[in-house]
């Protein structure tokens, strides 16, 4: 799998370009993307850094299919998905996309075991992604039952659970305390690492970065910044 | 995604609860409701298909076994049954008289009873008696009553109460106004009546027979009697007529004799008149010529004197005259000229030749033989003188000695004589020639001597001279003048003379003489006459005075006579005219009095035809009444097999049953002509599907069927709004959720069905659960049903297709609800279905800013949260509304009812009883009543039943007379005021005003009198017009007398009981000797209590009342569960602003009560809307229970709308504290 990945690498996963959205109107008009275009290649683990407001969130719900930009397209397998229909982006979102939200967006009446089988093809899948984010003894808990990161991690595994192209975290620690977000960056990171996916973390933590392969900075829904991190550190090794 | 179906069960298990309670509800009205109208419906039809209602009845004058048998031979006809049904009264042992139609049975007919109650006859005489009609005059099965047959009352034994067909669903629905129909109805066995009715038919029919042919053998004889009367009175009017033609002839003769008589009346009368003055006059002439004569014979010498004087010139006059005269003619100068001729002659020859030539003329003239008259004078004298010559010749001849002696006379002498002879017409064949010849000599003889002694030669030759015309007669004369002359010239000169010499000498002396001599006279006379005509006289009167005198006295004397005679004639022809007259009168007495005699002879024979003629009128009408009665006791013996005897108008009906599939209405008909060829009357008929009880039933079936239709559409209504709330409620609440499954790559069909078959389950649960409402439901509303109709029993039929209809209704909205909810949500995008939603910033109306203005901020909090979720808030308030109308509009339904008692039983009624009988009471009967110590009050209320026309329109009214002053009777306007009854006009009611287009102050007529509307009534039941006594004893008869007595409970038997006692009496009497007091009084009828009455309406009322508190029920409990899971819901959403406000301080109870706000507008928008809907509603459902004669006027009292607005205030606030206490968790 690890090898695999690395062919991969290369490879463009995901094209973003002149990607513009915007909330309200008139005066309070505010542009969250502004002509933002990027590159997300095979099995790198890309980090969006930004303050609150700086249009990263809106970015990865673009990228992710939940949020529809106003101009722009985005490209994945040389297909816009700006200009899918409905039916056609649920599909690219069912096949292609996993999330992994800040509030987890776990079903709070479904066990652990039940919200990931919401996406899995059956039920082997759901055992392995359990057992990837090391969660297998907690399956049939409730996820009031569960920690903020054991929930976390089903919110993972709900997501790998479909075995996504790409995997997009929104602000996976936000909810978290320090070592259970030190855990599950852990966790992101061996998804990239040890099975080549590709994963998109946004972030308001610097320090996150730096396990990335690239650091992308935003400011006022525009990128500010691509930086190349050619020499990755584990998640372990990062304190913020 | 299956796998997300119980989660959501989890979360939003009160709404999905709510859902399904709703739905449920909704399917259960729609099944149970649709079910027990079609068990009603299915039930009806096996009832009447099991009891037998019959395919068609025909009433007709006759039923007999062999008609049945003939008619049962068409084909069609699958059973024929005949029976009688007629009118009575029962007196049940509570002696109550009540009006009730009897059908009798009979154990082998098909028609069956369901018997709600039965016992034991024992052998007594039974009667089944209707469920309804028992029911509510408190009869029992086991009771005795008596039912009136012939004016008497015979006992029967209550041994059943039945339902039975021809009694389904009785309704006071009669069309006439101010009409109830309050009949009941029985049965008798068959054998009661047609055993005792066939022996009478057959008595009846033979007695029918019987009077038939005596009625044909009696006409037969009065027939002939009338012809003959009429014949003979026939020729007796030709006769009279005759004779008035014959009386009008001798009446227009006699009249015009009349007028002859008076026209020859008049004229006797006027010469009458004339003969009396003419009697006058002559008497008057007679008095004048009497004092002429008297005057006359006193002047008488004078007048000789005179007259002779006179006399003696006039002589001398005369003489000279002549003298003059004889001078002066020519003649007498020709004749002196001629006799200067012969002077000789003497005057004394001339004298005698005169005087014998007129002899001689005389003597000719006589004999005729000597010349013809004719002759010329000349040719007269040649021919004398010859004859003369001849005579003169023939009497020598015969005197010659030749004749001497006849013998010797030869014979040519003979010859000759004889020829002599015949000259002279002397010779006669017969005497002797000697005799002849003796006669003719003397005769010739005296010729000659004649001739001789006269000179008749001379005197002959002076016959021409003397007479110029030549004629004999005047020769005569001529010589008679001569010898005039000659003596006149003689006498007058005195001389003698004696020859025609001296004559003539004389003459030519004379001649101057006479002149002078005459001048002389004349004078003298003149003298005379003139002093004759200074007396009048003339000189003729003088001439000859004594004859004049004697003339005159002659004269008067005949004049007198004359005058005499006159009178005389006058006075014998007075009597004449007198008689005349006399005669006329007689005549004219006669002719009137003929004629009277006649009239009257006429008058006599017409008075005899006329009494004739009446006597022949008398004795017709004798025959026809005669025959009339005959007929009228055939009538009746027809009647009394029409009607049979026993019961009042019995009527005989034969009940056919058809195979199924037969034309009904076709095959009736055929068996009416088939009645009708066999002689049978046909008096009606009608089908099934044409009868009352089908129409009633029709009728009631239609009315239940809309609201079985119309109850589950309000209420699909109610719940699609319900079920789209809280579906919208829990699709909302699940939007994070979408949006996590959105995310995580769940389509939004995936999303809908989620949501769709969470709400299947729940709409397959509210199926059941519905299903089993329903059939509960319709197990209760069947049996009202079956009470209502009434009906033995339901058969309970689940309508497979209305409960599927109600299940997929039910499933539908609930899947359109949700579709419409999870469309719109599943739309956002999973980032925003994930995320808080953005919070509504639409503007607040400025009215609520204004209003709000001084608010707390937390109160400016709620209600703008309130405003920004217009869609929740108008949901909530349309459940709210709906709840607010169906439970106003339930109370109205209740206080409509219990006013339409109160009105019926406290305001109108207001009477305890009311007995009815047959005709009007008298003071003194109601005196008598009034005296009686337990009767509080009591008055007349008679009924008149009759038209009201107004403009040319005309309905069928019921007119009560009311005592004005009445307390027992109420009359409300429409405006539900009391009226007083007028002393003149009428009071209208409401509807029948409508109907003919009348209104208060217009004029209408009712039997020809005409009454100004005074006001017009408002009445929940009947159509009764009132008027006061006086006015309503204007319309003549009434159709029935009542009383209306006010009396205590307890005192009912013993009015009964006294009326009872009247009431017998009235019967004992009719036979009794005391007939007037027999007439006088009215029968006693029957006696409705009213109370009794009430309870029994109560009854049923109760029954609606428990309906509308279900649906208040209803309401109230979906209100509540709409308004908890609203504020619930709406505390949810703003849970985090409620915590932050509970962080800055705020208490729970100071939120809460602020938060109401929202329920509290939501309840008034509510209010607002659901009170108008629910008296819509109400009046909508009132209308459709309302029957002609039972109106439920829609009642509104204050007490509803405040009972509904608190209901609801008091769940709105409970749903309120409720939510709010699973928030303060």
């Amino acid at each position: 799998m690890e090898k695999n990945f690395e062919e991969k690498e290369k490879r463009v996963l995901l094209e973003a370009q002149h990607l513009w959205k915007s909330y309200g109107e008139g005066e309070a008009k505010i542009d969250a993307l502004a002509d933002v275009s990027l590159k997300i290649y095979e099995g790198e683990l890309l980090t969006i850094l930004g303050s609150s407001g700086s249009g990263k969130s809106t970015l990865l719900n673009s990228l992710g299919a939940m949020d529809k930009p106003d101009k722009g397209s985005i490209i994945v397998d040389n297909q816009d998905i700006c200009k899918m229909n409905d039916r056609a982006l649920t599909d690219y979102r069912k096949k292609n996309v996993g999330f992994v939200f800040q509030s987890f967006n776990l079903i709070s009446e479904l066990t652990a075991e039940e919200n990931v089988a919401l996406t899995a093809r059956d039920a082997k899948i759901v055992k392995k992604v359990f057992e990837i984010v090391g969660l297998s003894g907690k399956t049939k808990s409730y996820p009031s039952q569960l920690s903020g990161g054991q929930q976390q991690r089903v919110s993972i595994a709900r997501a790998l659970a479909k075995d996504p192209k790409l995997l997009l975290c929104d602000e996976p620690t936000g909810a978290l305390d320090y070592e259970t977000g030190k855990q599950i960056l852990a966790e992101l990171e061996k998804l990239v690492r040890q099975h080549g996916r590709t994963v998109v973390i946004v972030t308001h933590t610097q320090e996150i970065g730096k396990m990335s392969d690239r650091i992308i900075k935003m400011r006022n829904g525009m990128i500010k910044s691509v930086t190349v991190n050619d020499q990755p550190v584990s998640a372990a090794s990062i304190e913020w | 995604m299956r796998r997300m179906i119980l989660p959501i069960f989890k979360k939003y298990k009160k709404l999905l609860i709510s859902i399904m309670l709703v739905s449920a509800m909704g399917c259960g009205f729609m099944t149970g409701l649709s079910a027990s109208y079609t068990s009603l419906d299915v039930s009806l039809s096996n009832y009447l298909d099991e009891y037998c209602c019959p395919d068609a009845v025909i009433t007709t004058d006759v039923t007999s076994r062999d008609v049945i048998d003939k008619l049962k031979i068409i084909s069609s006809v699958s059973e024929i049954n005949a029976r009688m049904c007629g009118d009575t009264y029962l007196k049940s042992i509570r002696a109550r008289y009540l009006s009730v139609r009897i059908f009798s049975y009979s154990p082998d007919d098909k028609q069956k009873f369901y018997f709600w109650e039965r016992r034991d006859s024992e052998g007594k005489d039974e009667i089944y008696l209707e469920y309804n009609f028992a029911n509510d005059n408190h009869i029992k099965a086991g009771d005795t009553v008596k039912v009136k047959a012939d004016n008497e009352y015979n006992e029967y034994f209550v041994s059943g109460i039945v339902s039975c067909p021809e009694t389904i669903s009785v309704q006071p629905t009669d069309d006439s106004w101010g009409v109830n129909t309050d009949f009941g109805y029985a049965y008798v066995s068959a054998k009661l009546i047609s055993d005792e009715y066939e022996k009478k038919y057959v008595q009846a029919k033979d007695k029918l027979d019987e009077k038939q042919d005596e009625l044909d053998t009696e006409w037969g004889k009065a027939e002939k009697k009338l012809d003959d009367a009429e014949t003979k009175l026939y020729d007796a009017k030709q006769q009279l007529s005759d004779n008035q033609k014959l009386f009008n002839d001798s009446a227009a003769e006699a009249e015009e004799k009349l007028e002859q008589l008076m026209q020859a009346e008049l004229e006797l009368e006027g010469t009458k008149s004339d003969i009396l003055e003419k009697k006058q006059q002559l008497i008057d002439a007679k008095t004048a010529i009497k004092k002429d004569i008297d005057k006359l014979v006193d002047n008488e010498p004078a007048l000789r004197k005179a007259s002779d004087s006179l006399k003696q010139t006039d002589e001398a006059l005369s003489l000279l005259e002549s003298m003059n005269k004889l001078i002066k003619d020519p003649k007498t100068a020709m004749l002196m000229n001629i006799l200067s001729n012969y002077p000789d002659i003497r005057i004394e020859s001339v004298m005698n030749a005169a005087e014998t030539f007129s002899e001689y003329y005389t003597t000719i003239s006589k004999y005729g033989f000597l010349f013809d008259k004719s002759r010329s004078v000349s040719e007269y004298a040649n021919k004398l003188t010859e004859y003369m010559d001849q005579a003169v010749s023939d009497y020598r001849y015969i005197t010659s000695g030749k004749f001497d002696d006849m013998s010797a006379v030869s014979d040519s002498d003979r010859e000759m004589l004889i020829t002599i002879m015949k000259r002279y017409n002397l010779y006669n064949r017969y005497i002797s020639l000697e005799e002849n010849y003796e006669n003719t000599k003397s005769v010739l003889s005296y010729i000659t001597d004649k001739i001789d002694e006269y000179d008749l030669r001379a005197i002959v030759s002076l016959i021409p001279v003397i007479s110029s015309s030549g004629k004999a007669e005047d020769v005569a004369k001529g010589m008679s003048d001569i010898a005039g002359f000659i003596d006149t010239l003689s006498g007058y000169t005195g001389k003698s003379v004696s020859t025609v010499g001296d004559i003539v000498e004389l003459y030519s002396q004379s001649a101057s003489e006479t002149e002078k001599k005459k001048s002389e006279l004349t004078d003298q006379r003149m003298k005379i006459i003139s002093m004759l005509a200074g007396y009048g006289l003339t000189e003729e009167d003088i001439r000859d005075v004594p004859s004049f005198i004697n003339t005159k006295i002659k004269e008067a004397s005949d004049g007198i006579d004359k005058i005499n005679e006159g009178i005389k004639q006058i006075d014998k022809e007075l009597p004449s005219i007198n008689e005349g007259l006399q005669n006329i009168a007689d005549t004219r007495e006669q002719i009137l009095s003929e004629l009277d005699e006649a009239g009257e002879k006429l008058s006599a024979a017409e008075k005899e035809i006329n009494k004739n003629d009446e006597k022949f009128i008398d004795e017709r009408t004798q025959a026809l009444s005669e025959f009339s009665d005959l007929k009228e006791e055939l009538e009746k013996a027809y009647i009394k097999l029409e009607d049979g005897e026993g019961f009042d108008s019995l009527r005989n009906q034969f009940l056919v049953y058809f195979n199924d599939g037969a034309d009904i209405k076709a095959e009736t008909e055929k068996l009416k002509d088939i009645l009708s060829a066999d002689d049978i009357k046909i008096k009606n008929s009608y089908t099934y599907e044409e009868s009352a009880v089908k129409k009633r039933i029709d009728d009631n079936l239609r009315t239940i069927e809309t609201m079985s239709v119309l109850m589950p559409a309000i209420f699909f209504v109610i719940i699609l709004i319900v079920v789209f709330l809280f579906m919208s409620l829990v699709i909302k609440q699940s939007r994070r959720e979408i949006g996590i499954l959105r995310a995580l790559g769940f389509s939004k069909a995936s999303i809908k069905l989620l949501f769709c078959t969470v709400d299947l389950i729940v709409s397959v649960f509210a199926v059941i659960l519905g299903t089993f409402m329903g059939c509960c439901l319709m197990l209760y509303v069947g049996n009202y049903y079956s009470a209502f109709f009434p009906l033995p029993n339901v058969t309970f039929r689940i309508n497979i297709g209305m409960f599927a209809l109600a299940a997929i209704l039910t499933i539908a909205v609930g899947q359109i609800s949700t579709i419409i909810s999870a469309g719109s949500t599943s739309k956002i995008m999973p980032s925003e279905a994930m995320s808080r939603p953005a919070p509504e910033t639409s503007e607040i109306p400025k009215f609520v800013q204004k209003l709000t203005a001084k608010a707390s901020p937390m109160t400016k909090f709620s209600v703008t949260i309130l405003l920004r979720n217009k869609l929740k808030f108008g949901l909530s308030v349309i459940c709210i509304a709906a709840s607010v109308m169906m439970i106003f509009s339930s109370l109205a339904f209740i206080t409509s009812k219990n006013y339409l008692l109160h009105q019926i039983y406290d305001e109108r009624i207001r009477y305890d009883c009311q007995i009815f009988f047959d005709d009007d009471l008298d003071e003194k009967f109601v005196r008598e009543i009034k005296g009686l110590k337990f009767v509080k009050d009591v008055q007349r209320l008679p009924y008149y039943r009759t038209e009201i026309e107004f403009d040319g329109k005309k309905e069928k009214a019921v007119i009560n007379g009311v005592d004005m002053n009445t307390e027992l009777v109420g009359i409300y306007n429409k405006n539900d005021k009391k009226i007083n009854v007028p002393k003149k006009g009428i009071i209208l009611e409401k509807h029948l005003a409508q109907a003919i287009g009348a209104n208060k102050g217009d004029t209408v007529k009712i039997k020809g009198h005409k009454f100004r509307i005074e006001d017009i009534s408002n009445q929940c039941v009947s159509r009764f017009q009132y008027m006061s006594y006086d006015e309503a004893a204007k319309l003549g008869d009434v159709t029935i007398g009542s009383l209306i007595c006010d009396i205590n409970r307890a005192d009912e038997q013993k009015l009964l009981e006294f009326l009872t006692s009247k009431t017998e009496k009235n019967y004992s009497s009719l036979s009794s000797e005391n007939e007037d007091e027999a007439s006088s009084a009215p029968n006693y009828l029957y006696t409705v209590f009213t109370r009794l009455a009430y309870e029994g309406n109560e009854k049923v009322f109760r029954t609606y009342d428990l309906a509308a508190w279900i649906i208040i029920g209803f309401a109230v409990v979906v209100g509540l569960l709409i308004v908890i899971n609203i504020a619930q819901t709406n505390l949810l959403e703003k849970k985090r602003e409620l915590c932050v406000l509970r962080t800055l301080g705020f208490q729970h109870n100071d939120i809460s009560k602020k938060w109401f706000v929202q329920s509290f507008l939501q309840f008034i928008f509510s209010c607002i809307i659901g009170l108008p809907a629910g008296m819509l509603i109400a009046k909508y459902g009132l209308e459709k229970l309302s029957t002609s004669t039972r109106e439920y006027i829609f009642a509104n009292s204050i007490n509803e709308y405040i009972f509904t607005i608190i209901l609801v205030l008091a769940y709105v606030v409970i749903s309120h504290f409720i939510a709010m206490s699973s928030m303060k968790k």
